[in-house]
């Protein structure tokens, strides 16, 4: 089997973000970025793929701007065998990612799709399902545990109600949620033996894709700061307050 | 932006005639400099201003060679040429705008008197507490009145020196107005002795001749003990030391409330957490409306807000909390809370002033150094070249290290072998009551999550080919230490013979998880924390323990950390059994041979495993690796590559801290034989004198 793993840098999710000061978005100069953790975890499973023997050649391709090179490094020093970059600067949105993504897969023909089930810094959990529409592809979204069974992939999705798979016919799109595996470490010395794996540069023209935002954001705050409380000494008191805020008749 | 939430901090409060800007005050504290090294107090000082402390006291300040409490280096006013020392660390306090605070003391029968050969003074004839072969001779009305007058003397010189608070020290059971007040101390028939009102009268008449004599324009505190944790027969806060503040009242211009004696006032986290005097000190607002302030290790700012809220306190008293991070009070104000640097409570800082060297601190590589060294807690300068830095091992000095350069702006990778950050400030504190020394480990990872120019690689172990082939400028070699499990220590030098392997621990394989079998002996050559900490969790686990240590006390330089009566007491309530003053020679067949420390006897012990808390040996095998490679290195581009922490030695968290700090400072610099810290060179004293005839 061939894999295709889509990664993303994002802010690593130990720094504290910042609001930039003109409300345009999270300020991102000179701060920590590193691979989307939800990616790791496809990566991870596509190595493990892989290292079962179940797999022969794993592609991991990311879209964004030089210094996502770091990203795919490491996710060649996990175990990915060729990288491939899309550089773009700025913004980049699901659909025009899925449509580039598209078009990897339809050069790269993998069997298996795998993405992360969303980037922690859009929250946005679209690319994959919209990768699958544009691929007309079946797709297991949040997945926890997945089985390869002959040309097919049974994939346990965590969903609201508790769990339910499904079984799909390969190729398909899988994302993955966080109880799928404890990805591995993308350690130093890896990462300098990976340094002789390929990485391809692309541009999004490359492909034909118009990746031009579609969207305008209007505006990005900081959560409301918590404010006080305030106790009172008993239930009369309590229903005067509830009835001053007119919370209660 | 600090949150509302934190207003109440900054509030400011009226001392007597000075206005202190904020409430965080800190109280005064010994730093093993004084008059010994003036300016590196007052630069530590100054610190501390910067930093936010509306009121920075310094430390207890000798008024009187009738009381000389050398070797202990403390600030010094016995006659008008120590106004100079005084007013630097005076004007340095000013220089941020905080209030200058002196605690003057006389030590009554604590003073040895080394240096002056005076005789000791207090209330009765009595032994001086240390084992010195020293007694005290009673005062008489004019050793009373004498003492009155040096107070005031001190206390002008005091005001001249610039400073705005001059106290009067009735505390810890160290001076002599304290030593009037105790029925222990104070078996006078005069009307300085007996009832309460005469013990106080004392007190009172160096309150009331401080305040006639500078009171005008310096506010006059008082710190004083509320109780002596002795029970009945001492102070309590809830008899006497009750009764003391509520005659004196409304007399001081503020009150400094302390607990038991310097061990307990600085309680080691290892025996109490935050706020632990609370009980003790929440009469005295009750009973006056000056303000009050006392410590407790507050390192949390909500904690502070309690306190004041509550009506415990009106300032927040820090003396370790300011160590550790001076600048405590501005990142609260800046809402930079997660930027604090906690203290540990681990009392390195009172080991210093203990062994009569200047202050350090775990937490805060560059307490102490202010002056000499030039480091500011807060500023390093910016980087002086564009190398990269490879950093492998991220325990205490690896994480500093790592920090520092990151700071300075240096492009840094910190390789970890194991998939964790810490090293031992990850596993030691999960011993028993060592939990809050993993501060250590939560700031550094806190700030090193913020520094985009510092990438973190777990999992890494390096190789020597690994790090030949990285491609840095600079290596550094933060690998730590191992435990020895051949018992070579101070009583051992040469490995042992006759220890059966199979049976013998190491403290990192109790960390391991690995626990021994059976009765277990610990033999501790070690003599800080670590033989005393690991009895007691394999006592917890049910084992039963024997320690044996060549030394005559259990964890014996923990004496310096003002611990060691209590982990003594704690090991022998939890029923360690304790063979002091013996060496184990010998461990097999389930015997332990012990010898003697004196006459060498020898007594047999039976156990089934022994666990050897001896000394360590540094993991540097990397660095000769590369020292041998030498042509290779140089063509592999590297510049340097220098040892950090336990790798380099193996010794305490705050020295490992200090080397990994002083590399990101230093490494740029080349050899020299220069003294690398300045030095304060007495000045000669007067030669030519007049010789008797004859």
């Amino acid at each position: 089997m061939k894999l295709l793993v889509g990664v993303k840098r994002v802010l690593d999710f130990n720094v504290k973000p910042r609001v930039k000061a003109d409300g345009t978005g999270v300020d991102l100069a000179n701060v920590k970025m590193s691979m989307n953790p939800f990616d790791e975890i496809a990566v991870e499973a596509a190595v493990q793929l892989k290292e079962k023997g179940l797999a022969t050649e794993i592609v991991v391709v990311s879209i964004g701007e030089a210094k996502a090179q770091e990203t795919l490094r490491a996710a060649l020093a996990m175990g990915a065998d060729r990288a491939i970059l899309i550089q773009t600067d700025g913004v980049t949105e699901p659909l025009g990612v899925a449509k580039l993504l598209a078009k990897v897969a339809k050069d790269e023909a993998p069997d298996l799709v795998f993405l992360g089930k969303q980037a922690i810094d859009g929250d946005n959990n679209q690319t994959g399902q919209m990768l699958a529409a544009l691929l007309g592809w079946p797709q297991g979204t949040y997945a926890s545990a997945i089985e390869i069974i002959d040309e097919r992939i049974r994939v346990t999705r965590e969903i609201d109600g508790g769990l339910e798979t499904v079984d799909l016919k390969l190729p398909a799109v899988v994302t993955v949620d966080l109880r799928l595996n404890q990805p591995r470490y993308a350690s130093l010395p890896n990462i300098m033996k990976a340094k002789s794996k390929p990485l391809e540069q692309k541009t999004p023209a490359d492909y034909g894709v118009d990746v031009a935002p579609r969207l305008s954001i209007l505006r990005v705050a900081e959560p409301s700061t918590r404010q006080a409380g305030i106790k009172v000494a008993d239930v009369d008191e309590l229903v005067g307050k509830l009835k001053a805020l007119g919370v209660s008749k | 932006m600090r949150s509302a939430h934190y207003d109440i901090l900054f509030e400011p409060v009226q001392i007597g005639p000075v206005t202190a800007r904020n409430r965080f005050y800190q109280v005064p504290h010994c730093n093993g400099m004084g008059h010994r090294a003036p300016s590196g107090m007052a630069a530590m000082r100054r610190v501390k201003a910067e930093g936010g402390w509306a009121v920075v006291c310094t430390e207890v300040c000798e008024i009187h060679p009738s009381a000389d409490i050398s070797p202990h280096n403390e600030a010094r006013l016995w006659d008008d040429r120590d106004i100079p020392a005084l007013a630097r660390a005076a004007d340095a306090i000013h220089e941020f705008d905080s209030l200058a605070g002196v605690e003057l003391g006389h030590h009554g029968f604590r003073a040895q008197n080394r240096i002056s050969r005076e005789v000791p003074l207090g209330p009765s004839s009595h032994t001086v507490v240390s084992y010195d072969p020293v007694q005290s001779r009673a005062m008489d009305k004019e050793d009373i009145r004498n003492l009155r007058r040096w107070h005031t003397a001190a206390a002008r010189r005091a005001k001249q020196a610039g400073f705005d608070l001059i106290y009067v020290y009735a505390a810890h059971g160290l001076t002599t107005p304290m030593q009037f007040l105790s029925r222990r101390y104070n078996q006078r028939t005069d009307e300085y002795g007996g009832s309460l009102e005469n013990r106080v009268r004392l007190l009172r008449e160096l309150i009331e001749e401080t305040k006639n004599a500078v009171g005008d324009t310096c506010a006059v505190p008082v710190r004083i003990c509320v109780d002596e944790l002795i029970g009945s027969g001492g102070l309590c806060s809830d008899g006497e030391g009750r009764d003391v503040i509520e005659m004196l009242a409304e007399l001081p211009d503020l009150w400094d409330i302390t607990v038991g004696d310097w061990s307990n006032d600085s309680r080691p986290s290892r025996f109490g957490e935050e706020a632990v005097h609370e009980e003790y000190v929440a009469f005295v607002k009750k009973v006056t409306g000056k303000p009050v302030v006392s410590v407790g290790r507050f390192t949390s700012p909500d904690t502070m807000v309690s306190q004041v809220r509550r009506g415990v306190l009106d300032m927040i008293g820090a003396a370790r909390p300011s160590i550790a991070d001076p600048f405590l009070p501005r990142k609260i104000e800046e809402g930079r809370l997660d930027d604090i640097r906690e203290c540990i409570g681990c009392n390195i800082c009172a080991a210093a002033d203990n062994t009569y060297t200047p202050i350090r601190c775990t937490q805060n590589p560059t307490m102490g150094e202010e002056w000499r060294r030039n480091w500011h807690p807060e500023v390093v300068p910016a980087r002086e070249s564009q190398d990269r830095v490879l950093v492998v091992g991220a325990g205490p000095a690896g994480l500093e290290c790592a920090v520092s350069l990151g700071k300075r702006g240096y492009e840094v990778a910190l390789a970890e072998a194991t998939t964790e950050l810490g090293g031992r400030v990850l596993r030691e504190p999960l011993l028993p009551g060592l939990s809050a020394w993993g501060r250590v480990r939560d700031y550094r990872l806190g700030q090193i999550h913020q520094l985009a120019n510092v990438e973190i690689f777990l999992d890494s172990r390096m190789t020597a080919e690994d790090l030949l082939e990285a491609g840095f400028d600079r290596i550094v070699l933060a690998t730590g230490s191992s435990w020895r499990r051949d018992g070579v220590g101070r009583y051992h030098r040469l490995p042992v013979a006759g220890l059966d392997d199979g049976a013998i621990f190491t403290p990192d394989d109790i960390m391991d998880g690995k626990i021994p079998a059976g009765p277990t002996v610990v033999f501790d050559d070690d003599h800080y924390y670590m033989g005393g900490v690991i009895a007691e969790k394999l006592r917890d686990l049910g084992i039963e323990v024997t320690l044996v240590t060549p030394a005559p006390l259990v964890s014996n330089w923990s004496q310096n950390t003002l611990e060691q009566p209590r982990i003594q007491k704690r090991l022998l309530d939890k029923g360690v059994e304790i063979r002091a003053n013996q060496g184990l020679t010998g461990f097999s067949k389930s015997e332990a041979t012990l010898a003697c420390a004196f006459t060498g006897r020898e007594t047999v012990l039976s156990a089934q495993s022994v666990v050897l808390v001896t000394s360590r040996m540094s993991h540097d095998s990397l660095y000769h690796e590369l020292a041998a490679a030498g042509e290779r290195a140089r063509d592999a581009g590297i510049k340097s590559f220098s040892r950090v922490g336990d790798s380099l030695a193996p010794g305490t968290i705050a020295a490992a801290v200090f080397s990994g700090h002083r590399y990101a400072r230093e490494f740029e610099r080349a050899d020299s034989d220069e003294i690398p810290f300045l030095r304060e060179i007495s000045e000669l004293g007067p030669w030519e004198r007049q010789r008797p005839n004859g």
